[in-house]
């Protein structure tokens, strides 16, 4: 199987925290993208390819097909980034049966109906119950933007955020 | 040396400013930067040259600063403005300085998280503003109320530490063993490594250090002057880049070229002095109200006020135009500088009256095309453009010459500068597809490659005058008493010790060691190895 060196869910994708500081941080020579509408969208494809430096190749797969692909044993010796633009998306893997033992949420854009939870990490009602889904999995969620700064567990974050939202929207 | 309170108040609004909005996008690569800090510390304080190289020797421990995301390690203002002040006026040695300059810079870097914070609340009163279609209130919240924080934020400490902070500074120091003092001296000196450690981490890889011990090795034996190496490494960049194929095999993807170009002739036309005004707006705003929130998404909206205001007429038009570009936004602003141009562009189409051209359009097409370009953007400007000018700058204050913060400040300025509105220029003409032009023509590739054989260079030779380390260690055999550093290390390769030092950094930052922890270890060796006689200047 592929070594996957970080499931991270970022929407802004290959950008300057992933690649001046996670890509040279854990030495990943693949990333992996797995979202579906940017498996239809040739021109984003491209981008992200000509984005990424040089020694990195850049995937995109939709997410019915990633957990069979990343769990195919052709790229031995090869250390793989998956991204992902949202905590459904990394749950969708889960019930696909593929097996990872952290979550790293490192940005989540503000928007309509989201409560900021992490720096610049923010989410809505979905995206919180999706992260609460996955960490009753068993797998272990924390924020962090980059790899110098230290990681923040998920039970330290949400909890008092969810209080004060409900009181706000109720 | 005495600071009066004038002179106080000076260096606290110049640390204001060094951190500000007011410099054309390039203060945070020029003001910002401890060489800079210190020679405008020292004009103030009235010794222009000592300021300049105290600043030069803190900057070499911030060589690999990148700000990535507003993420920040360290505060260059605490480091480089508030740190100079407080070495000149207590009267340190520079090396003495240099060690009590890291835990200051640690110190700061809470301010910029709470700034980070503060800044989401004004992003609601914009957000209230546009709601009534007020192009005038939305750029002033994006300028006046997070700069007025940041004076506060960056100008009181200052004036406090460094009115009061060097006598507690003086005393602490008397109070320490000599032994202590003068351990910390030899951190001091060790520092710079650190700095420089993790700019090759950055940028080093293996099949490119010789360059990197070229550079080294020049400077020592040679002791060429900083202008004439920074051109042999250029002259070495040219030559890898022809010799090792770099130009020819740029690897393409197969990705057919997308052929989707806007229609010029539809376009309800902008004025030139409109685009003009997007673009100085975005390059000089764009990080005025930064926050955690929506990053740069005031900033990129307050560029668009000029395009709003001559492309729609009614308050709701205008108000629907604010709220569309208020929201999460977030680049490299300079490379980044295309998707501003894109936006406009599109907007303009929009308004000429194309319907496809929708909310969900153009924000898909800036927050897909943001991400990528911040990649690219903070490689190029903060990871080789920025260590590579800095080095030389360094280099030549070092040796008390004011051309080093000066030639730094212009050869730094105009590359920004010109890389924000090529970029920016691109993306109005060309929409989208300026991305993939600018990205497929194959330049990028050899340039970066290029680059990095420069600034590896560079740092090589900023390596053997910046870092030193010395022991004083000595065997006596029989009559004959060898000392291990003249009659030994010197022997077998000057400025061996400073080497070995940086790269065995280098390897601990590779070996995931945190750059605290790094600093950490440097102390501890520093002070520990002073106090058992092992450390020292013969």
């Amino acid at each position: 199987m592929t070594q996957v060196a970080l499931v991270r869910i970022d929407d802004r994708l290959i950008h300057g925290q992933v690649v001046v500081k996670w890509l040279r941080h854990l030495e990943c020579d693949e990333i992996w993208i797995v979202d579906d509408q940017l498996y239809g969208d040739d021109f984003m494809q491209s981008v992200l390819r000509l984005a990424a430096p040089p020694e990195v190749r850049v995937q995109v797969t939709p997410v019915c097909e990633a957990t069979r692909r990343l769990e195919q044993p052709l790229n031995k010796g090869h250390s793989v980034m998956v991204l992902l633009k949202s905590p459904q998306a990394a749950l969708a893997l889960l019930d696909d049966g593929l097996q990872f033992e952290e979550l790293n949420v490192g940005g989540l854009a503000a928007g309509a109906g989201t409560t900021r939870l992490y720096k610049s990490v923010s989410a809505t009602d979905e995206h919180i119950a999706a992260l609460r889904a996955i960490r009753n999995r068993g797998v272990r969620v924390y924020f962090q933007m980059v790899p110098e700064e230290r990681p923040v567990e998920m039970a330290a974050v949400l909890p008092l955020k969810r209080l004060a939202h409900n009181v706000a929207v109720h | 040396m005495d600071v009066s309170i004038v002179q106080a108040l000076l260096i606290a609004l110049a640390a204001y400013f060094g951190s500000s909005t007011w410099f054309l996008g390039v203060g945070y690569f020029t003001v910002y930067r401890p060489l800079i800090g210190g020679t405008v510390v020292g004009l103030i304080l009235g010794d222009v040259v000592t300021g300049m190289q105290l600043g030069a020797a803190i900057n070499a421990i911030y060589l690999g600063f990148i700000s990535t995301g507003g993420s920040l390690p360290g505060d260059l203002i605490f480091a480089g403005y508030i740190g100079t002040a407080l070495g000149m006026v207590a009267g340190l040695d520079a090396e003495t300085a240099l060690s009590l300059v890291v835990p200051l810079g640690l110190l700061g870097s809470g301010i910029w998280f709470f700034r980070m914070s503060a800044d989401s609340l004004f992003v609601h009163w914009a957000d209230s503003f546009a709601r009534r279609g007020n192009t005038r209130a939305v750029a002033a919240i994006n300028i006046w109320p997070g700069q007025i924080l940041l004076l506060l934020l960056y100008a009181i400490p200052a004036f406090v530490i460094v009115y009061y902070g060097s006598d507690v500074v003086q005393s602490l120091l008397t109070a320490v063993p000599p032994k202590w003092v003068e351990g910390l001296a030899m951190v001091g000196g060790m520092l710079p490594a650190v700095g420089i450690g993790m700019l090759l981490n950055y940028l080093a890889k293996w099949r490119l250090m010789p360059f990197f011990l070229l550079g080294f090795l020049i400077a020592v034996y040679l002791q060429l002057p900083t202008l004439v190496i920074a051109l042999l490494g250029l002259a070495a960049a040219v030559l890898h880049v022809q010799y090792s194929g770099t130009l020819s095999t740029s690897p393409l993807p197969e990705e057919p070229l997308l052929t989707e170009v806007l229609s010029t002739q539809q376009r309800k036309p902008l004025r030139r002095t409109d685009l003009l005004g997007a673009w100085f707006r975005w390059l000089t705003f764009s990080h005025s109200c930064y926050n955690y929130e929506r990053l740069q998404g005031l900033g990129f909206a307050h560029g668009m006020t000029p395009i709003i205001t001559r492309l729609y007429d009614t308050k709701e038009e205008i108000s629907a135009a604010l709220k569309r570009h208020l929201v999460f936004f977030n680049t490299e602003p300079n490379v980044g500088a295309v998707v501003h141009g894109v936006a406009v562009a599109m907007e303009e189409e929009r308004a000429s009256g194309r319907t496809d051209i929708t909310d969900e359009a153009i924000n898909s097409v800036k927050s897909g095309l943001m991400g990528p370009l911040a990649g690219i953007g903070d490689s190029l400007t903060q990871g080789l453009i920025t260590p590579i000018f800095l080095t030389l700058g360094i280099g030549l204050a070092q040796q008390g010459n004011l051309a080093g913060p000066i030639l730094y400040v212009l050869l730094e300025s105009v590359t920004i500068i010109g890389i924000s509105y090529f970029t920016w220029m691109q993306g109005y003409r060309w929409g989208k597809v300026a991305v993939e032009r600018f990205l497929k023509a194959g330049l990028l590739r050899p340039l970066m490659e290029g680059a990095t054989v420069m600034a590896l260079m560079v740092v090589g030779a900023l390596t053997a005058t910046t870092v030193q380390l010395s022991t004083k260690a000595a065997v006596t055999i029989g009559p004959q008493t060898v000392t291990l550093q003249t009659d030994v290390l010197d022997k077998i390769l000057k400025g061996l010790l400073p080497l070995s030092l940086t790269l065995l950094i280098w390897w601990l930052l590779k070996k995931k060691k945190s750059p605290l922890t790094v600093i950490v270890v440097v102390f501890a060796v520093g002070l520990i190895g002073t106090w058992l006689g092992l450390l020292g200047w013969g």
